[in-house]
């Protein structure tokens, strides 16, 4: 009987071993999935970072492009009202100091 | 069945179940640390999704605000250097009528206009006694300023006496007039006539010069 019992709680050791073993392995998949998790959530927060840099800073490029274009428009404008005014001016340029010479002259 | 073969199937048995629950145990551990991963992965794109876009929403603000800024600025810019210009094309106007001034202080018509300017002067001051500053060429055209005063005095009708300074003033053309009975002076030089009729047709000039009506 004694055998018997022996048998029966040295396979409960055996059964007691296996399953703390199982929970040992367990733990270490537990601890190695919270570094794993650490890793792999740098990685993609990183990733989602650098390309939001990246699309940022083609946008910031564009933006300056476009105010680059802009000023150079605001430019152009600049010079085709000098152009129009120097047009206008050789056209009355006669007139003006002609008014202005009447008036000084006139008694 | 013998009491060995059922203490083997026991123990067995025992050992079986309990790598089952081991293997369950692995399992669910597995599920787990995956489901951590999965996890920890899914909050750090979130919240780096939240950081990326609060960031690229900072840069777009930042960038569109040094446009405003550089725009408004160039603007502000062509816009003072039209002006800037337009003054330069206004002042050629009264440079030209300086030089053409100048030709005809020099002509034989300009005396007509210096004794007209003279004859404004003394209306001004309102006849009497008036001492006529002239320059050094004016002075030389030997103007009968008796004549003049006579002339005066009639469309006056108060009495007139014009006397040529002995001091020459020193401008290109007109005179000063002064008042010897009430100490007032009179400028009716070129220079000083052109600058009063410049201030006031300085936007009339400017309005002609930039006319597009032919």
């Amino acid at each position: 009987m004694d055998e018997v019992l022996g048998r029966i709680i040295e396979a409960e050791r055996e059964a007691r071993r296996i399953i703390d073993s199982a929970y040992e392995e367990a733990k270490r998949l537990e601890a190695e999935a919270r570094v794993r998790a650490e890793e792999q959530a740098k990685i993609v927060y990183n990733e989602v970072i650098q390309r939001a840099m990246r699309e940022a800073e083609e946008e910031v490029r564009r933006i300056e492009e476009d105010t680059k274009r802009e000023i150079e428009r605001i430019e152009e404008g600049l010079l085709t009202e000098i152009r129009k005014l120097e047009r206008l001016v050789s056209k009355n340029f006669e007139k003006a100091v002609n008014l202005l010479l009447i008036e000084v002259l006139r008694p | 069945m013998s009491l060995v073969g059922d203490l083997e199937k026991l123990t067995s048995t025992i050992i079986e179940r309990a790598k089952d629950e081991a293997r369950n145990i692995i399992a669910k551990a597995r599920e787990e640390a995956e489901e951590v991963v999965k996890k920890a992965v899914e909050e750090a794109r979130r919240k780096a999704e939240i950081e990326a876009s609060e960031m690229m929403r900072r840069r777009r603000e930042e960038a569109l605000s040094r446009r405003r800024s550089e725009v408004a600025k160039a603007r502000a810019d062509a816009y003072r250097r039209l002006l800037d210009h337009k003054e330069k094309l206004i002042e050629k106007v009264v440079e030209e009528a300086k030089k053409r001034l100048q030709n005809i202080v020099e002509s034989k018509d300009y005396e007509r206009a210096l004794v007209g300017m003279l004859k404004e002067a003394v209306k001004v001051l309102g006849g009497g006694m008036i001492e006529v500053k002239l320059n050094k060429r004016d002075a030389r055209l030997g103007l009968s300023l008796a004549d003049i005063a006579k002339e005066i005095a009639r469309e006056l009708g108060e009495p007139v006496e014009l006397r040529l300074s002995s001091e020459l003033g020193d401008f290109m053309g007109g005179l000063m007039a002064k008042s010897l009975k009430v100490e007032i002076e009179v400028d009716y030089t070129i220079e000083g006539i052109l600058e009063r009729k410049w201030r006031k047709l300085r936007s009339e000039v400017a309005k002609l010069l930039f006319s597009e009506e032919d």
